[in-house]
Protein backbone atom coordinates (compact mmCIF):
# COMPACT_ATOMS: atom_id res chain seq x y z
CA UNK A 1 0.00 0.00 0.00
CA UNK A 2 1.37 3.42 -0.91
CA UNK A 3 2.41 5.58 2.02
CA UNK A 4 0.56 8.82 2.53
CA UNK A 5 3.55 11.09 1.72
CA UNK A 6 5.01 9.73 -1.48
CA UNK A 7 7.90 11.20 -3.40
CA UNK A 8 6.67 13.23 -6.33
CA UNK A 9 7.47 10.55 -8.92
CA UNK A 10 5.65 7.94 -6.82
CA UNK A 11 2.88 10.42 -6.15
CA UNK A 12 2.35 11.03 -9.83
CA UNK A 13 1.83 7.32 -10.36
CA UNK A 14 -0.64 7.13 -7.51
CA UNK A 15 -2.55 10.11 -8.77
CA UNK A 16 -2.71 8.83 -12.30
CA UNK A 17 -3.82 5.34 -11.34
CA UNK A 18 -6.53 6.86 -9.19
CA UNK A 19 -8.06 8.15 -12.37
CA UNK A 20 -9.15 4.62 -13.25
CA UNK A 21 -11.04 4.31 -10.01
CA UNK A 22 -12.66 7.70 -10.38
CA UNK A 23 -13.84 6.82 -13.85
CA UNK A 24 -15.05 3.46 -12.63
CA UNK A 25 -16.97 5.10 -9.81
CA UNK A 26 -18.83 7.46 -12.10
CA UNK A 27 -19.41 4.70 -14.63
CA UNK A 28 -20.91 2.43 -11.97
CA UNK A 29 -23.11 5.27 -10.73
CA UNK A 30 -24.51 5.96 -14.18
CA UNK A 31 -24.96 2.31 -15.06
CA UNK A 32 -26.95 1.71 -11.90
CA UNK A 33 -29.08 4.83 -12.28
CA UNK A 34 -29.81 4.35 -15.96
CA UNK A 35 -30.46 0.63 -15.59
CA UNK A 36 -33.03 1.19 -12.85
CA UNK A 37 -34.52 4.10 -14.78
CA UNK A 38 -34.97 1.86 -17.82
CA UNK A 39 -36.41 -0.91 -15.70
CA UNK A 40 -38.98 1.48 -14.28
CA UNK A 41 -39.85 2.71 -17.77
CA UNK A 42 -40.47 -0.80 -19.04
CA UNK A 43 -42.33 -1.95 -15.94
CA UNK A 44 -44.40 1.21 -15.98
CA UNK A 45 -45.41 0.81 -19.59
CA UNK A 46 -46.38 -2.81 -18.98
CA UNK A 47 -48.32 -1.97 -15.86
CA UNK A 48 -50.21 0.82 -17.55
CA UNK A 49 -51.04 -1.38 -20.53
CA UNK A 50 -52.30 -4.12 -18.22
CA UNK A 51 -54.35 -1.61 -16.28
CA UNK A 52 -55.97 -0.28 -19.42
CA UNK A 53 -56.75 -3.77 -20.59
CA UNK A 54 -58.14 -5.14 -17.35
CA UNK A 55 -59.75 -2.15 -15.75
CA UNK A 56 -60.33 0.12 -18.69
CA UNK A 57 -60.45 3.86 -18.55
CA UNK A 58 -57.53 6.18 -18.24
CA UNK A 59 -55.40 6.92 -15.24
CA UNK A 60 -56.58 9.98 -13.42
CA UNK B 1 -59.09 -16.29 4.63
CA UNK B 2 -60.03 -14.18 7.59
CA UNK B 3 -59.77 -10.49 6.86
CA UNK B 4 -59.69 -7.99 9.65
CA UNK B 5 -62.46 -5.45 9.58
CA UNK B 6 -60.25 -2.68 10.85
CA UNK B 7 -58.56 -1.74 7.56
CA UNK B 8 -59.32 1.61 6.06
CA UNK B 9 -61.06 1.46 2.70
CA UNK B 10 -58.46 1.38 -0.05
CA UNK B 11 -58.55 3.61 -3.06
CA UNK B 12 -57.74 1.36 -5.99
CA UNK B 13 -57.66 4.11 -8.56
CA UNK B 14 -54.04 4.49 -9.55
CA UNK B 15 -52.22 7.74 -8.86
CA UNK B 16 -51.49 10.40 -11.41
CA UNK B 17 -48.75 9.33 -13.84
CA UNK B 18 -45.25 10.30 -12.78
CA UNK B 19 -43.91 12.96 -15.10
CA UNK B 20 -41.23 11.67 -17.45
CA UNK B 21 -40.07 15.24 -17.89
CA UNK B 22 -39.33 15.36 -14.18
CA UNK B 23 -37.32 12.17 -14.48
CA UNK B 24 -35.24 13.37 -17.39
CA UNK B 25 -34.79 16.68 -15.63
CA UNK B 26 -33.50 14.91 -12.55
CA UNK B 27 -30.95 12.97 -14.61
CA UNK B 28 -29.88 16.18 -16.31
CA UNK B 29 -29.44 17.80 -12.90
CA UNK B 30 -27.10 15.00 -11.88
CA UNK B 31 -25.05 15.49 -15.04
CA UNK B 32 -24.86 19.23 -14.55
CA UNK B 33 -23.90 19.07 -10.89
CA UNK B 34 -21.29 16.39 -11.52
CA UNK B 35 -19.71 18.39 -14.33
CA UNK B 36 -19.65 21.47 -12.12
CA UNK B 37 -18.18 19.70 -9.12
CA UNK B 38 -15.54 17.78 -11.06
CA UNK B 39 -14.32 20.77 -12.97
CA UNK B 40 -14.27 23.12 -10.00
CA UNK B 41 -12.69 21.03 -7.26
CA UNK B 42 -8.92 21.15 -6.98
CA UNK B 43 -6.61 18.15 -6.81
CA UNK B 44 -5.50 16.94 -3.42
CA UNK B 45 -1.82 16.66 -2.57
CA UNK B 46 -1.88 13.01 -1.56
CA UNK B 47 -4.62 11.36 -3.46
CA UNK B 48 -4.97 13.42 -6.60
CA UNK B 49 -8.53 13.60 -7.73
CA UNK B 50 -9.76 10.65 -5.69
CA UNK B 51 -11.77 13.05 -3.57
CA UNK B 52 -14.11 13.41 -6.55
CA UNK B 53 -15.67 10.05 -5.80
CA UNK B 54 -17.23 11.76 -2.81
CA UNK B 55 -19.59 13.61 -5.12
CA UNK B 56 -21.40 10.35 -5.87
CA UNK B 57 -20.57 8.25 -2.82
CA UNK B 58 -21.80 10.69 -0.17
CA UNK B 59 -25.08 11.63 -1.90
CA UNK B 60 -25.78 7.93 -2.46
CA UNK B 61 -25.26 7.33 1.26
CA UNK B 62 -27.52 10.23 2.20
CA UNK B 63 -30.25 8.92 -0.09
CA UNK B 64 -29.96 5.52 1.61
CA UNK B 65 -30.68 7.10 4.98
CA UNK B 66 -33.49 9.16 3.57
CA UNK B 67 -35.06 6.05 2.09
CA UNK B 68 -34.86 4.32 5.46
CA UNK B 69 -36.58 7.29 7.01
CA UNK B 70 -39.38 7.14 4.44
CA UNK B 71 -39.78 3.43 5.13
CA UNK B 72 -40.03 4.21 8.85
CA UNK B 73 -42.59 6.96 8.43
CA UNK B 74 -44.91 5.03 6.17
CA UNK B 75 -44.51 1.78 8.08
CA UNK B 76 -45.64 3.53 11.25
CA UNK B 77 -48.40 5.29 9.33
CA UNK B 78 -49.61 1.97 8.00
CA UNK B 79 -49.68 0.46 11.48
CA UNK B 80 -51.78 3.41 12.53
CA UNK B 81 -54.13 3.96 9.59
CA UNK B 82 -54.06 0.60 7.78
CA UNK B 83 -54.10 2.32 4.39
CA UNK B 84 -52.58 -0.17 1.98
CA UNK B 85 -51.17 2.59 -0.18
CA UNK B 86 -48.84 3.52 2.64
CA UNK B 87 -47.52 -0.02 2.57
CA UNK B 88 -46.89 0.22 -1.16
CA UNK B 89 -45.07 3.51 -0.71
CA UNK B 90 -42.89 2.10 2.06
CA UNK B 91 -42.05 -0.89 -0.12
CA UNK B 92 -41.15 1.37 -3.04
CA UNK B 93 -38.87 3.42 -0.82
CA UNK B 94 -37.27 0.22 0.44
CA UNK B 95 -36.50 -0.99 -3.07
CA UNK B 96 -35.00 2.34 -4.11
CA UNK B 97 -33.17 2.52 -0.79
CA UNK B 98 -31.63 -0.90 -1.39
CA UNK B 99 -30.49 0.34 -4.79
CA UNK B 100 -28.76 3.41 -3.37
CA UNK B 101 -27.38 1.31 -0.54
CA UNK B 102 -25.76 -1.10 -2.99
CA UNK B 103 -24.39 1.83 -4.93
CA UNK B 104 -22.97 3.38 -1.76
CA UNK B 105 -21.15 0.15 -0.98
CA UNK B 106 -19.68 -0.21 -4.46
CA UNK B 107 -18.52 3.40 -4.50
CA UNK B 108 -17.09 3.02 -1.03
CA UNK B 109 -15.01 0.10 -2.25
CA UNK B 110 -13.91 2.01 -5.33
CA UNK B 111 -12.69 4.80 -3.07
CA UNK B 112 -11.16 2.38 -0.61
CA UNK B 113 -9.02 0.34 -2.98
CA UNK B 114 -6.77 3.23 -4.07
CA UNK B 115 -6.91 4.89 -0.67
CA UNK B 116 -6.27 1.86 1.54
CA UNK B 117 -4.90 -0.65 -0.95
CA UNK B 118 -7.57 -3.25 -0.34
CA UNK B 119 -11.12 -3.70 -1.62
CA UNK B 120 -12.62 -4.08 1.81
CA UNK B 121 -11.80 -3.01 5.32
CA UNK B 122 -14.06 -3.53 8.29
CA UNK B 123 -14.27 0.21 8.63
CA UNK B 124 -17.12 1.54 10.76
CA UNK B 125 -19.06 3.28 8.01
CA UNK B 126 -18.60 0.65 5.32
CA UNK B 127 -19.52 -2.17 7.67
CA UNK B 128 -22.59 -0.38 9.01
CA UNK B 129 -23.73 0.37 5.47
CA UNK B 130 -23.36 -3.32 4.64
CA UNK B 131 -25.51 -4.29 7.62
CA UNK B 132 -28.11 -1.75 6.52
CA UNK B 133 -28.11 -3.34 3.11
CA UNK B 134 -28.84 -6.70 4.68
CA UNK B 135 -31.76 -5.16 6.57
CA UNK B 136 -33.18 -3.77 3.32
CA UNK B 137 -32.72 -7.13 1.63
CA UNK B 138 -34.45 -8.97 4.45
CA UNK B 139 -37.41 -6.56 4.21
CA UNK B 140 -37.72 -7.25 0.48
CA UNK B 141 -37.34 -11.00 1.07
CA UNK B 142 -40.19 -10.93 3.59
CA UNK B 143 -42.43 -9.31 1.01
CA UNK B 144 -41.44 -11.91 -1.56
CA UNK B 145 -42.34 -14.81 0.74
CA UNK B 146 -45.70 -13.63 2.01
CA UNK B 147 -48.62 -13.94 -0.36
CA UNK B 148 -51.56 -12.48 1.51
CA UNK B 149 -51.60 -8.73 0.86
CA UNK B 150 -52.85 -7.62 4.23
CA UNK B 151 -50.52 -9.88 6.14
CA UNK B 152 -47.63 -8.80 3.95
CA UNK B 153 -48.47 -5.17 4.59
CA UNK B 154 -48.80 -5.64 8.35
CA UNK B 155 -45.62 -7.63 8.70
CA UNK B 156 -43.62 -5.36 6.39
CA UNK B 157 -44.64 -2.39 8.47
CA UNK B 158 -43.33 -3.99 11.66
CA UNK B 159 -40.13 -5.22 10.02
CA UNK B 160 -39.56 -1.88 8.30
CA UNK B 161 -40.11 0.11 11.45
CA UNK B 162 -37.87 -2.15 13.52
CA UNK B 163 -35.17 -2.07 10.89
CA UNK B 164 -35.22 1.70 10.71
CA UNK B 165 -35.22 1.87 14.51
CA UNK B 166 -32.10 -0.26 14.55
CA UNK B 167 -30.13 1.90 12.10
CA UNK B 168 -28.63 4.30 14.65
CA UNK B 169 -27.94 1.47 17.09
CA UNK B 170 -26.11 -0.50 14.40
CA UNK B 171 -24.00 2.53 13.50
CA UNK B 172 -23.17 3.24 17.10
CA UNK B 173 -22.21 -0.32 17.94
CA UNK B 174 -20.11 -0.86 14.81
CA UNK B 175 -18.36 2.47 15.31
CA UNK B 176 -17.47 1.54 18.90
CA UNK B 177 -16.38 -1.87 17.65
CA UNK B 178 -13.89 -0.15 15.35
CA UNK B 179 -12.78 3.03 16.96
CA UNK B 180 -11.91 1.70 20.37
CA UNK B 181 -8.91 0.16 18.69
CA UNK B 182 -8.29 2.39 15.72
CA UNK B 183 -9.13 5.93 14.73
CA UNK B 184 -11.70 6.38 11.97
CA UNK B 185 -10.34 6.27 8.49
CA UNK B 186 -13.18 7.58 6.39
CA UNK B 187 -12.55 10.48 4.03
CA UNK B 188 -13.12 13.96 5.31
CA UNK B 189 -15.76 15.89 3.49
CA UNK B 190 -15.46 18.97 5.60
CA UNK B 191 -13.06 20.93 3.41
CA UNK B 192 -15.03 23.99 2.30
CA UNK B 193 -13.64 23.75 -1.23
CA UNK B 194 -15.79 20.70 -1.72
CA UNK B 195 -18.93 21.54 0.22
CA UNK B 196 -20.87 23.40 -2.45
CA UNK B 197 -20.21 20.76 -5.06
CA UNK B 198 -21.29 18.08 -2.60
CA UNK B 199 -24.49 19.85 -1.67
CA UNK B 200 -25.70 20.44 -5.19
CA UNK B 201 -24.90 16.87 -6.16
CA UNK B 202 -26.91 15.73 -3.19
CA UNK B 203 -29.88 17.79 -4.33
CA UNK B 204 -29.65 16.28 -7.81
CA UNK B 205 -29.57 12.77 -6.32
CA UNK B 206 -32.58 13.70 -4.24
CA UNK B 207 -34.51 14.59 -7.38
CA UNK B 208 -33.59 11.25 -8.91
CA UNK B 209 -34.66 9.40 -5.79
CA UNK B 210 -37.99 11.21 -5.65
CA UNK B 211 -38.61 10.25 -9.25
CA UNK B 212 -37.63 6.62 -8.66
CA UNK B 213 -39.83 6.23 -5.59
CA UNK B 214 -42.85 7.91 -7.17
CA UNK B 215 -42.53 5.86 -10.34
CA UNK B 216 -42.07 2.64 -8.42
CA UNK B 217 -45.07 3.49 -6.26
CA UNK B 218 -47.17 4.22 -9.32
CA UNK B 219 -46.30 0.81 -10.74
CA UNK B 220 -47.17 -0.87 -7.46
CA UNK B 221 -50.54 0.90 -7.36
CA UNK B 222 -51.27 -0.10 -10.95
CA UNK B 223 -50.53 -3.73 -10.17
CA UNK B 224 -52.72 -3.59 -7.11
CA UNK B 225 -55.57 -2.01 -9.08
CA UNK B 226 -55.38 -4.76 -11.67
CA UNK B 227 -55.34 -7.44 -8.97
CA UNK B 228 -58.28 -5.88 -7.21
CA UNK B 229 -60.24 -5.78 -10.43
CA UNK B 230 -59.48 -9.45 -11.03
CA UNK B 231 -60.56 -10.34 -7.49
CA UNK B 232 -63.76 -8.38 -7.82
CA UNK B 233 -64.53 -10.03 -11.15
CA UNK B 234 -63.86 -13.45 -9.65
CA UNK B 235 -66.27 -12.72 -6.83
CA UNK B 236 -69.08 -11.99 -9.23
CA UNK B 237 -68.52 -8.65 -10.85
CA UNK B 238 -69.21 -6.43 -7.87
CA UNK C 1 -56.95 -8.25 40.10
CA UNK C 2 -56.39 -8.11 36.37
CA UNK C 3 -52.62 -8.38 36.67
CA UNK C 4 -52.90 -11.74 38.32
CA UNK C 5 -55.11 -13.09 35.53
CA UNK C 6 -52.65 -11.75 32.96
CA UNK C 7 -49.74 -13.37 34.76
CA UNK C 8 -51.66 -16.62 34.92
CA UNK C 9 -52.21 -16.51 31.18
CA UNK C 10 -48.54 -15.78 30.56
CA UNK C 11 -47.48 -18.68 32.73
CA UNK C 12 -50.02 -20.98 31.08
CA UNK C 13 -48.70 -20.27 27.62
CA UNK C 14 -45.11 -20.61 28.75
CA UNK C 15 -45.91 -23.86 30.49
CA UNK C 16 -47.74 -25.18 27.44
CA UNK C 17 -44.78 -24.42 25.20
CA UNK C 18 -42.25 -25.89 27.58
CA UNK C 19 -44.33 -29.02 28.23
CA UNK C 20 -44.64 -29.60 24.51
CA UNK C 21 -40.89 -29.27 24.21
CA UNK C 22 -40.14 -31.48 27.17
CA UNK C 23 -42.51 -34.25 26.11
CA UNK C 24 -40.95 -34.32 22.70
CA UNK C 25 -37.64 -34.10 24.50
CA UNK C 26 -35.98 -34.58 21.19
CA UNK C 27 -36.68 -30.91 20.58
CA UNK C 28 -34.43 -29.45 23.24
CA UNK C 29 -31.84 -32.17 22.93
CA UNK C 30 -31.44 -31.77 19.18
CA UNK C 31 -31.17 -28.01 19.38
CA UNK C 32 -28.44 -28.30 21.99
CA UNK C 33 -26.77 -31.02 19.95
CA UNK C 34 -26.77 -28.70 16.96
CA UNK C 35 -25.22 -25.91 19.01
CA UNK C 36 -22.45 -28.21 20.13
CA UNK C 37 -21.94 -29.52 16.62
CA UNK C 38 -21.51 -25.98 15.34
CA UNK C 39 -18.96 -25.33 18.08
CA UNK C 40 -17.01 -28.40 17.05
CA UNK C 41 -17.10 -27.42 13.39
CA UNK C 42 -15.91 -23.93 14.27
CA UNK C 43 -13.11 -25.41 16.31
CA UNK C 44 -12.08 -27.54 13.38
CA UNK C 45 -12.33 -24.70 10.91
CA UNK C 46 -10.51 -22.12 13.01
CA UNK C 47 -7.98 -24.29 14.83
CA UNK C 48 -5.90 -26.21 15.72
CA UNK C 49 -3.66 -23.44 17.05
CA UNK C 50 -4.65 -23.03 20.69
CA UNK C 51 -4.03 -19.29 20.72
CA UNK C 52 -6.22 -18.79 17.67
CA UNK C 53 -8.96 -20.88 19.25
CA UNK C 54 -8.85 -18.97 22.50
CA UNK C 55 -9.26 -15.74 20.53
CA UNK C 56 -12.12 -17.20 18.57
CA UNK C 57 -13.92 -18.65 21.59
CA UNK C 58 -16.34 -15.83 22.30
CA UNK C 59 -17.32 -15.44 18.67
CA UNK C 60 -17.72 -19.18 18.22
CA UNK C 61 -20.03 -19.52 21.23
CA UNK C 62 -22.20 -16.65 20.05
CA UNK C 63 -22.45 -17.93 16.49
CA UNK C 64 -23.38 -21.39 17.71
CA UNK C 65 -26.02 -19.76 19.91
CA UNK C 66 -27.44 -17.70 17.06
CA UNK C 67 -27.68 -20.54 14.60
CA UNK C 68 -29.28 -23.01 16.98
CA UNK C 69 -31.41 -20.30 18.53
CA UNK C 70 -33.09 -19.74 15.19
CA UNK C 71 -34.33 -23.31 15.29
CA UNK C 72 -35.71 -22.86 18.78
CA UNK C 73 -37.67 -19.77 17.77
CA UNK C 74 -39.29 -21.31 14.74
CA UNK C 75 -40.23 -24.31 16.86
CA UNK C 76 -41.92 -22.09 19.41
CA UNK C 77 -44.59 -21.26 16.86
CA UNK C 78 -44.56 -24.51 14.99
CA UNK C 79 -47.24 -26.16 17.09
CA UNK C 80 -49.67 -23.36 16.45
CA UNK C 81 -48.86 -23.20 12.76
CA UNK C 82 -49.14 -26.91 12.13
CA UNK C 83 -52.24 -27.59 14.16
CA UNK C 84 -53.99 -24.33 13.38
CA UNK C 85 -54.10 -23.57 17.06
CA UNK C 86 -53.33 -19.91 16.61
CA UNK C 87 -56.88 -18.87 15.80
CA UNK C 88 -58.46 -20.35 18.91
CA UNK C 89 -55.66 -18.84 20.96
CA UNK C 90 -56.49 -15.45 19.52
CA UNK C 91 -60.19 -15.89 20.19
CA UNK C 92 -59.70 -16.28 23.93
CA UNK C 93 -60.68 -13.11 25.73
CA UNK C 94 -57.85 -11.12 27.19
CA UNK C 95 -55.05 -8.97 25.95
CA UNK C 96 -52.81 -10.29 23.23
CA UNK C 97 -49.57 -9.18 24.83
CA UNK C 98 -49.88 -12.05 27.24
CA UNK C 99 -49.32 -14.40 24.33
CA UNK C 100 -46.05 -12.67 23.51
CA UNK C 101 -45.04 -12.64 27.15
CA UNK C 102 -45.78 -16.35 27.47
CA UNK C 103 -43.81 -17.21 24.34
CA UNK C 104 -40.96 -14.99 25.49
CA UNK C 105 -40.81 -16.67 28.87
CA UNK C 106 -40.79 -20.11 27.32
CA UNK C 107 -38.11 -19.19 24.80
CA UNK C 108 -36.05 -17.41 27.43
CA UNK C 109 -35.90 -20.53 29.58
CA UNK C 110 -35.23 -22.76 26.59
CA UNK C 111 -32.47 -20.61 25.13
CA UNK C 112 -30.88 -19.82 28.50
CA UNK C 113 -30.53 -23.50 29.25
CA UNK C 114 -29.14 -24.12 25.79
CA UNK C 115 -26.65 -21.25 26.08
CA UNK C 116 -25.47 -22.51 29.47
CA UNK C 117 -24.59 -25.86 27.94
CA UNK C 118 -23.00 -24.35 24.84
CA UNK C 119 -20.91 -21.95 26.95
CA UNK C 120 -19.74 -24.72 29.24
CA UNK C 121 -18.64 -26.87 26.33
CA UNK C 122 -17.17 -23.85 24.57
CA UNK C 123 -15.01 -23.08 27.58
CA UNK C 124 -13.61 -26.58 27.45
CA UNK C 125 -13.19 -26.90 23.68
CA UNK C 126 -11.65 -23.49 23.14
CA UNK C 127 -9.47 -23.42 26.23
CA UNK C 128 -10.95 -20.33 27.84
CA UNK C 129 -9.74 -19.28 31.26
CA UNK C 130 -12.43 -18.16 33.73
CA UNK C 131 -11.70 -14.50 34.47
CA UNK C 132 -12.05 -12.70 37.77
CA UNK C 133 -14.81 -10.61 36.23
CA UNK C 134 -16.98 -13.64 35.44
CA UNK C 135 -20.16 -12.15 36.97
CA UNK C 136 -19.89 -9.32 34.45
CA UNK C 137 -19.47 -11.86 31.66
CA UNK C 138 -22.61 -13.54 32.92
CA UNK C 139 -24.43 -10.21 32.82
CA UNK C 140 -23.30 -9.60 29.25
CA UNK C 141 -24.47 -13.08 28.29
CA UNK C 142 -27.84 -12.53 29.93
CA UNK C 143 -28.40 -9.19 28.22
CA UNK C 144 -27.39 -10.64 24.88
CA UNK C 145 -29.66 -13.66 25.28
CA UNK C 146 -32.54 -11.36 26.20
CA UNK C 147 -32.08 -9.32 23.02
CA UNK C 148 -31.78 -12.51 20.99
CA UNK C 149 -34.95 -14.03 22.44
CA UNK C 150 -36.94 -10.79 22.15
CA UNK C 151 -36.36 -10.32 18.47
CA UNK C 152 -36.17 -14.04 17.72
CA UNK C 153 -39.62 -14.67 19.18
CA UNK C 154 -41.11 -11.61 17.49
CA UNK C 155 -39.74 -12.35 14.03
CA UNK C 156 -40.54 -16.05 14.33
CA UNK C 157 -44.16 -15.09 14.86
CA UNK C 158 -44.10 -13.88 11.27
CA UNK C 159 -41.49 -16.05 9.59
CA UNK C 160 -42.92 -19.34 10.85
CA UNK C 161 -46.14 -18.53 9.01
CA UNK C 162 -44.51 -17.54 5.74
CA UNK C 163 -43.47 -19.59 2.78
CA UNK C 164 -39.75 -19.99 3.49
CA UNK C 165 -39.40 -20.00 7.24
CA UNK C 166 -35.99 -21.71 7.40
CA UNK C 167 -34.26 -19.00 5.42
CA UNK C 168 -36.52 -16.07 6.23
CA UNK C 169 -36.06 -16.11 10.01
CA UNK C 170 -32.25 -15.92 9.97
CA UNK C 171 -32.37 -13.45 7.09
CA UNK C 172 -34.63 -11.13 9.07
CA UNK C 173 -33.10 -11.74 12.48
CA UNK C 174 -29.34 -11.74 11.99
CA UNK C 175 -28.87 -8.21 10.62
CA UNK C 176 -31.06 -6.92 13.45
CA UNK C 177 -28.88 -8.72 16.00
CA UNK C 178 -25.64 -7.06 14.89
CA UNK C 179 -25.56 -4.71 17.89
CA UNK C 180 -26.07 -7.68 20.22
CA UNK C 181 -23.39 -9.75 18.54
CA UNK C 182 -20.90 -6.91 18.41
CA UNK C 183 -21.67 -5.76 21.94
CA UNK C 184 -21.72 -9.14 23.62
CA UNK C 185 -18.58 -10.46 21.92
CA UNK C 186 -16.51 -7.30 22.33
CA UNK C 187 -17.49 -6.87 25.98
CA UNK C 188 -16.85 -10.54 26.74
CA UNK C 189 -13.47 -10.44 25.07
CA UNK C 190 -12.54 -7.36 27.03
CA UNK C 191 -13.63 -9.01 30.29
CA UNK C 192 -11.79 -12.24 29.47
CA UNK C 193 -8.70 -10.16 28.99
CA UNK C 194 -7.96 -7.42 31.47
CA UNK C 195 -10.46 -4.86 30.11
CA UNK C 196 -7.71 -2.27 30.25
CA UNK C 197 -9.82 0.34 28.57
CA UNK C 198 -12.91 -0.32 30.65
CA UNK C 199 -14.99 -0.94 27.56
CA UNK C 200 -17.31 -3.47 29.09
CA UNK C 201 -19.36 -0.89 30.97
CA UNK C 202 -20.17 1.05 27.82
CA UNK C 203 -21.17 -2.09 25.97
CA UNK C 204 -23.37 -3.23 28.83
CA UNK C 205 -25.17 0.10 28.71
CA UNK C 206 -25.62 -0.30 24.96
CA UNK C 207 -27.07 -3.78 25.40
CA UNK C 208 -29.45 -2.54 28.09
CA UNK C 209 -30.62 0.27 25.80
CA UNK C 210 -31.08 -2.14 22.91
CA UNK C 211 -33.06 -4.57 25.05
CA UNK C 212 -35.28 -1.79 26.38
CA UNK C 213 -35.96 -0.33 22.95
CA UNK C 214 -36.98 -3.66 21.50
CA UNK C 215 -38.83 -4.83 24.59
CA UNK C 216 -41.10 -1.84 24.19
CA UNK C 217 -41.24 -2.08 20.40
CA UNK C 218 -42.13 -5.78 20.30
CA UNK C 219 -44.91 -5.44 22.82
CA UNK C 220 -46.31 -2.45 20.97
CA UNK C 221 -46.19 -4.13 17.59
CA UNK C 222 -47.21 -7.66 18.61
CA UNK C 223 -50.94 -7.08 18.35
CA UNK C 224 -50.27 -5.90 14.83
CA UNK C 225 -48.41 -8.98 13.62
CA UNK C 226 -50.19 -11.77 15.46
CA UNK C 227 -53.44 -11.41 13.54
CA UNK C 228 -54.14 -13.95 10.88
Amino acid sequence: MRRRQPRWEDGKHVIESNGTFITAAYAVTWVVILAYFTRLMIAGARARAEYKKRVGGEQR
Amino acid sequence: MQTTVRSAPVSFAPPRPTSLVFGIGALAAVVATQVYAISRSPAEADMGHLQKIMYVHVPAAWMTFLAFFVVLVFSVKYMWKRDENDDLLAASAAEVGALFNGLTLMLGMLWGKPAWGVWWVWDARLTSTLVLFLIFVSYLALRAFVDDHQQRARWSAAVGAFGALNVPIVYLSVTWWRTLHQPPSSPSTLDPAYTLGLRINAVAFLLVMIYFVRKRYEIARLHRAVEHAAEAAAMGGR
Amino acid sequence: MAMRTHWRRVRAIARKDLTTELRAKSGFNSVVALGVTILVLLGLALGPDTAALRNAAVGAVWLATLFSGVLAFNRSFQVEVESGALEPLLLYPGPRWTILAGKLLGNLLFVSLMVAIVVAIGIVLFGVGIPAAWPSVLAVLALGVLGLVLLGTFYACMASRSRAREVLLPLLLFPMLVPVLVGATTASKALLGADLMHEAGAWIRLLIAYDLVFLIATFMAFEHVIEN
